[in-house]
C-alpha cells in the first residue's frame, strides 16, 4: 500500500534503488490504471438501473416494451405531470406520497428516540436482568416477523386502527426497542470516564443522556434516524396487511400495485416518474449525510 | 465416603450411580435458590430449556433441540401409526429407540445439567455444587427476602402501617394515597380497576374460549382476545409484585425517617432508576406487538387454524366451515405425512440456506473488494464514485428491484439487446427458469447489497493501524500477502456480528425474492412452493395467497420448525463473538 516509506527504509545502494524504482514506477501507472478502469465501469453497472429509470420516467408511451431497439420513441414531461395531476382507483400518488411523508417523518423521530434511549440504557447501566432482556430480543430478532402479521392484524382490529395509517407507525414505535443493535454498540465505544466527571458535577441521568451523549453519539443518531425515515419508503407486507382502501396505502406498496399484470401495461412509465420522484429527496439525504452515516454503522455494527 | 475431608466421590457399581444421581438432584435442588429450582424443575420434562434459561444458553439450546428432533420423530411415528399406517418391525423399533432415547436424553440433562463435572460430597452429605443451577450471588430470592423483610417490618411498625401494609396484599393504590402519592396511587388504583373491569365484561370469557376453544361465532379473533387477557393478567401482577415491594419499602423508609421526598422520588427516576422509565415503553410496545403475535403464530400450529375457520367462508360454502379446535400435534404430523408438504420444505430450506450463504458473503465479499479499490491512492475522484454506489443504496428497494425486474422481462430490454445481437433467436423468460432466475436473483442482490457493505467497510480500512502496513512493507510482503494476513483478519475481526445479523436477515430476505419472482414457477410435482421460493416467501404465500385455502397452522409450523433451527444457529455464533463476550472492552 504504502511503497514509498519501504523504500525509504530500505536504501542499500543507489543503482539497485533506481531500478527498482523504475520498476515500481510501472507497477504503479498499472496500478492506476487497472483500478480507474475497474472503478469506472462498475460505476457504470450501478448506473444502468438509475438511468433506465430516469430515461423511461420521460418516455411518451406507457410501457416499456419498445418493439425495435432500447429507447423510447419520444420523451415528454406528461408522466410527470400526471401522477400529480391525475387521481383514479389505480394510481393515487399524491395520497401515497403524503401518507408515506407524514409517517416516515413521525417514524423518525418517535423510533429514534426509542431507539436511542432503549440503547444508551442497555449500554451504560447495569441491572438486574439486562442480559436476559438482551438476549430476549435478539431471539425475538429471529422471528420470520410477517408470520405473526396474522396476529398484528387482529390486534389492531381490536383498538379499531384497522386501515389506518397511523396503526403502521404505532407498529413499528412499538417494534423500535428491538432495533438497538448497531446503536448500543457505538454507545458502548464511548468510554466511561465522561460520565464519570459529569456525574461528580451532580447532573442526572438523563440530563448526562440529553446533553453529553446525544452529542458524542451524533453518526449513530444520524444512521438510526436515516434507517427509521427509510422504513415507510421500504414497506410492502405491513402496508399490504393493514391497509385496505387505496388512499390509505404507502407509496410501496401503492407503486408496486402499479406493477401487477392487470396495470403494468398502461402505468409502467408513470410508475418510473413516481420512482423518480421518490427517490430524488432520499437519494440527496443519503448523498448528503453519507459521512455520519459510514462512522456509524462502522464503530456501531462492529461492537453492536 | 465417610471420610471427614471432602473428596471425590466417585460411584462403583451401575446401580450405585443411579441412585447417586437422584442424590445429587436432590441436593443441588436444596442448594439453589427458585430461579434454579424452577430451571431444574423445566428441565425435567423439556431437556436443556432449563439449563438454557439459566444461562448455559448454547448447550441448553442444543440439548433441547436434539430432543425436541427425537420427540418429534417419535410423535411422527405414532401419528403414522394412529393413521392406520401398518407399521412394520423396523419402524416399531426406530418408535422404542427414540423414546428410549428421548428417555435418555432427559435424564442425562436433568442430571447433568445439574452438577458440573468434579462435584465433590462434603461430609455434611451436601455436594459441594458447581452448577448452572446455583448461581454465584446467593443472597435470598426476590419471594424469600420479600417474605423475611414483611416480617420484620410488620413487626416493627406502627399500628396505622400494619393496617396498610394488609390492606396492600388486596388492594392496588389505596395504601399509595395514605403515603401522599396520588401520582402512582391514581396509576395503580386504575390500572387494577381497569384490567378487572376488561376481564369481568369479556377477558374471563375470552380465556374460557381460549381453553375450550371449539367456536365457530367468531373464531378468528379467539386465540388474540384469549391471549390478550392473559396477557393483562401478567402485567397486572407484575404492577402487583412491583406495588407490594414498594409499600413495604415507603413503610420502612418512614419508620426509619428516611423517607424521600415526593420531588426526591420523583428525581431517582432520572437518576438510578432511569432504567425503569426509559425501558417501559420499548417493553410495552414489544410485547403488545411483537411477543404476543409470536405466541399466537405458535399457538395456531397446534389448532386446525385454516381458512375455513375464518368467518366469511360460509359465504363460500357454508357446509364446510368448521369451528376452531385444539389439534395437537396433527399440524406437525400432517407436514411429515404430507409428502408433497415434505419435499417443498426439504427443496425451499435447501435453497433458503445456499441463498442466503452466498448472498451473504457476495455481498460481504464484494463490499470488502470494492471499499479497497476506492481506497486506493490511484482511484482519483472517490466522492463521487461513492456517491453514485449510494444512489443504489438510498433508492428505495421496492424500485430498484421492480425496474430491474423489468428489464430482464420477456420483453424487456435485456431480451431486445440479445436479439438485437442475434445471440438468441427466442425470447427468454428469465424469471421463470429455475436456475438462471437463482443466479440473478443473486447478482442483483449483490446490486443492492454492495454498496452497504463498502460503506461499512470503507469505514472500518480506516480502522486499521497504519504501522502494521508498514511492517509488511519492510519485510516485502505482497499485496495478497498483506491482503490475507492484515486487512482480512482485521475487518472479518470486527465484523463477525454484521456477518450473523446480515446472514440471519437474508433468511428472512422477503423483498428480493418477492418483487423479482414472486417466487417463481410452482413445479408440478410438489405442492405450493415455487422454484426460486425461499421460506419467508413461500410462508407468506401460504398465509396469504394460497388460492383462497391458506394453511395458517402448516406455515405456523414450518414457522417454528425454521426459527428453532436458524435462533440456536445465530444464538450460539453470536454468544461467541466479540460483540458479546467484549462488550466492556473499549472502556
Amino acid at each position: 500500500m504504502n511503497n514509498s516509506v519501504a523504500v525509504k527504509r530500505a536504501a542499500p545502494n543507489k543503482a539497485a534503488v533506481s531500478k527498482k524504482k523504475a520498476s515500481q514506477k510501472r507497477r504503479r501507472i498499472f496500478d492506476a490504471v487497472w483500478s480507474n478502469a475497474l472503478t469506472v465501469i462498475l460505476a457504470i453497472l450501478w448506473l444502468i438501473p438509475v438511468i433506465y429509470v430516469i430515461i423511461f420516467s420521460f418516455s411518451d408511451q406507457k410501457f416499456f416494451i419498445i418493439p425495435n431497439g432500447f429507447l423510447p420513441t419520444g420523451y415528454t414531461f406528461n408522466n410527470y405531470i400526471s401522477i400529480f395531476t391525475q387521481s383514479d382507483n389505480v394510481i393515487k400518488f399524491t395520497d401515497w406520497y403524503v401518507n408515506t411523508l407524514i409517517l416516515s417523518l413521525c417514524n423518525c423521530v418517535l423510533v429514534t428516540f426509542f431507539t436511542v434511549i432503549t440503547a444508551f440504557v442497555l449500554s451504560r447501566f447495569r441491572f438486574k436482568g439486562r442480559k436476559f432482556l438482551m438476549n430476549v430480543t435478539m431471539i425475538l430478532g429471529m422471528f420470520p416477523g410477517f408470520m405473526s402479521m396474522v396476529a398484528v392484524f387482529l390486534i389492531l382490529n381490536l383498538i379499531g386502527l384497522i386501515d389506518s395509517y397511523w396503526a403502521m407507525l404505532l407498529y413499528w414505535v412499538a417494534g423500535a426497542g428491538l432495533g438497538y443493535f448497531v446503536t448500543k454498540g457505538y454507545f458502548d465505544t464511548i468510554s466511561n470516564d465522561i460520565d464519570e466527571a459529569a456525574k461528580l458535577d451532580g447532573a442526572s441521568q438523563a440530563r448526562l443522556f440529553f446533553q453529553i451523549y446525544i452529542p458524542l453519539a451524533k453518526p449513530v443518531i444520524i444512521y438510526t434516524a436515516l434507517t427509521a425515515f427509510m422504513a415507510p419508503w421500504a414497506d410492502y407486507i405491513l402496508s399490504s396487511i393493514v391497509i385496505t382502501s387505496s388512499a390509505n396505502r404507502t407509496i410501496g406498496y401503492g407503486l408496486y400495485s402499479l406493477m401487477t399484470a392487470d396495470h403494468i401495461n398502461t402505468y409502467f412509465t408513470r410508475f418510473c416518474a413516481a420512482s423518480v420522484v421518490v427517490a430524488l429527496p432520499i437519494v440527496v439525504l443519503y448523498i448528503a449525510l453519507q459521512r455520519f452515516f459510514v462512522a456509524g454503522i462502522s464503530a456501531g455494527a462492529v461492537k453492536g | 465416603m465417610g471420610s471427614s475431608n471432602v473428596s471425590t466421590y466417585r460411584p462403583s457399581s451401575f446401580l450405585e450411580k443411579i441412585k447417586y444421581a437422584f442424590l445429587k438432584w436432590k441436593d443441588v435442588y436444596q442448594a439453589t435458590d427458585g430461579l434454579g429450582k424452577a430451571g431444574m424443575i423445566i428441565n425435567l420434562p423439556l431437556p436443556g430449556l432449563g439449563s438454557a434459561l439459566l444461562g448455559r444458553l448454547e448447550k441448553g439450546l442444543l440439548a433441547f433441540l436434539a430432543y425436541f428432533a427425537v420427540v418429534f420423530l417419535g410423535v411422527y411415528v405414532a401419528i403414522q401409526k394412529a393413521n392406520g399406517v401398518a407399521l412394520n418391525e423396523g419402524s416399531l423399533a426406530i418408535l422404542y429407540i427414540v423414546l428410549l432415547l428421548a428417555v435418555v436424553f432427559m435424564i442425562a440433562s436433568a442430571f447433568g445439567a445439574s452438577i458440573t463435572k468434579g462435584a465433590e460430597r462434603v461430609d455434611d452429605h451436601k455436594w459441594h455444587v458447581e452448577s448452572v443451577f446455583v448461581r454465584k450471588n446467593k443472597a435470598k430470592s426476590g419471594f424469600a427476602a420479600y417474605v423475611e423483610d414483611f416480617r420484620t417490618t410488620y413487626r416493627n411498625t406502627s399500628k396505622k402501617h400494619k393496617v396498610l401494609l394488609v390492606l396492600s396484599f388486596f388492594v392496588m393504590g389505596i395504601p399509595e394515597f395514605f403515603f401522599s402519592q396520588i401520582l402512582k396511587g391514581l396509576v395503580f388504583f386504575g390500572a387494577q380497576i381497569g384490567v378487572f373491569a376488561y376481564l369481568i365484561v369479556k377477558g374471563a370469557a375470552d380465556i374460557g374460549i381460549l381453553f375450550a376453544l371449539n367456536v365457530i361465532s367468531s373464531p378468528n379473533g379467539a386465540l388474540v382476545n384469549g391471549l390478550v387477557a392473559l396477557t393483562l393478567i401478567a402485567a397486572l401482577i407484575v404492577a402487583y409484585v412491583f406495588h407490594l415491594k414498594d409499600i413495604l419499602a415507603l413503610v420502612k423508609a418512614t419508620d426509619e425517617g428516611k423517607r424521600q421526598t415526593f420531588r426526591g422520588e420523583m428525581l431517582s427516576y432520572i437518576n438510578e432508576k432511569f432504567p425503569t422509565l426509559a425501558l417501559m415503553i420499548p417493553i410495552i410496545g414489544a410485547v403488545a406487538f411483537t411477543v404476543l403475535p409470536i405466541l399466537f403464530m405458535i399457538l395456531t400450529a397446534f389448532t386446525n387454524y385454516s381458512m375455513k375457520t375464518v368467518p366469511g367462508y360460509e359465504n363460500y360454502n357454508p357446509l364446510f366451515q368448521i369451528p376452531l379446535k385444539w389439534t395437537g400435534f396433527e399440524a406437525f404430523g400432517r407436514l411429515f405425512a404430507d409428502h408433497s408438504s415434505l419435499i417443498d420444505m426439504v427443496n425451499v430450506f435447501g435453497w433458503t440456506m445456499v441463498w442466503a450463504t452466498l448472498a451473504t458473503f457476495s455481498c460481504y465479499f464484494g463490499g470488502m473488494l470494492l471499499a479497497m479499490l476506492l481506497n486506493k491512492k490511484a482511484v482519483k475522484g472517490k466522492v463521487i464514485y461513492r456517491s453514485i454506489f449510494v444512489v443504489a443504496m438510498a433508492l428505495p428497494q421496492f424500485v430498484s428491484l421492480l425496474v430491474v425486474r423489468s428489464m430482464f422481462d420477456t420483453h424487456g430490454i435485456v431480451n431486445n439487446i440479445l436479439m438485437e445481437l442475434g445471440i438468441i433467436t427466442s425470447r427468454i423468460d428469465f424469471w421463470q427458469i429455475g436456475d438462471v432466475a437463482k443466479v440473478l436473483i443473486l447478482l442483483i442482490n449483490m446490486w443492492v447489497g454492495i454498496p452497504y457493505y463498502m460503506l461499512l467497510m470503507s469505514g472500518l480500512l480506516l480502522n486499521i493501524p497504519k504501522d502494521l502496513y508498514e511492517a509488511a512493507d519492510i519485510e516485502g510482503a505482497s499485496r495478497w500477502q498483506k491482503f490475507k494476513s492484515i486487512t482480512f483478519p482485521q475487518i472479518f475481526y470486527m465484523t463477525t456480528p454484521v456477518l450473523i445479523t446480515s446472514f440471519v436477515s437474508n433468511i428472512n430476505n422477503f423483498n428480493v425474492i418477492w418483487f423479482l419472482t414472486g417466487g417463481g414457477t410452482v413445479s408440478t410435482i410438489s405442492g405450493t412452493a415455487g422454484d426460486t421460493d425461499i421460506l419467508i416467501t413461500w410462508l407468506y404465500k401460504m398465509t396469504f395467497q394460497a388460492g383462497g385455502q391458506p394453511d395458517y397452522n402448516l406455515a405456523a409450523v414450518v414457522g417454528i420448525i425454521m426459527f428453532i433451527i436458524s435462533a440456536t444457529f445465530s444464538l450460539v455464533i453470536f454468544r461467541r463473538s466479540k460483540a458479546y463476550t467484549a462488550e466492556e472492552e473499549y472502556r
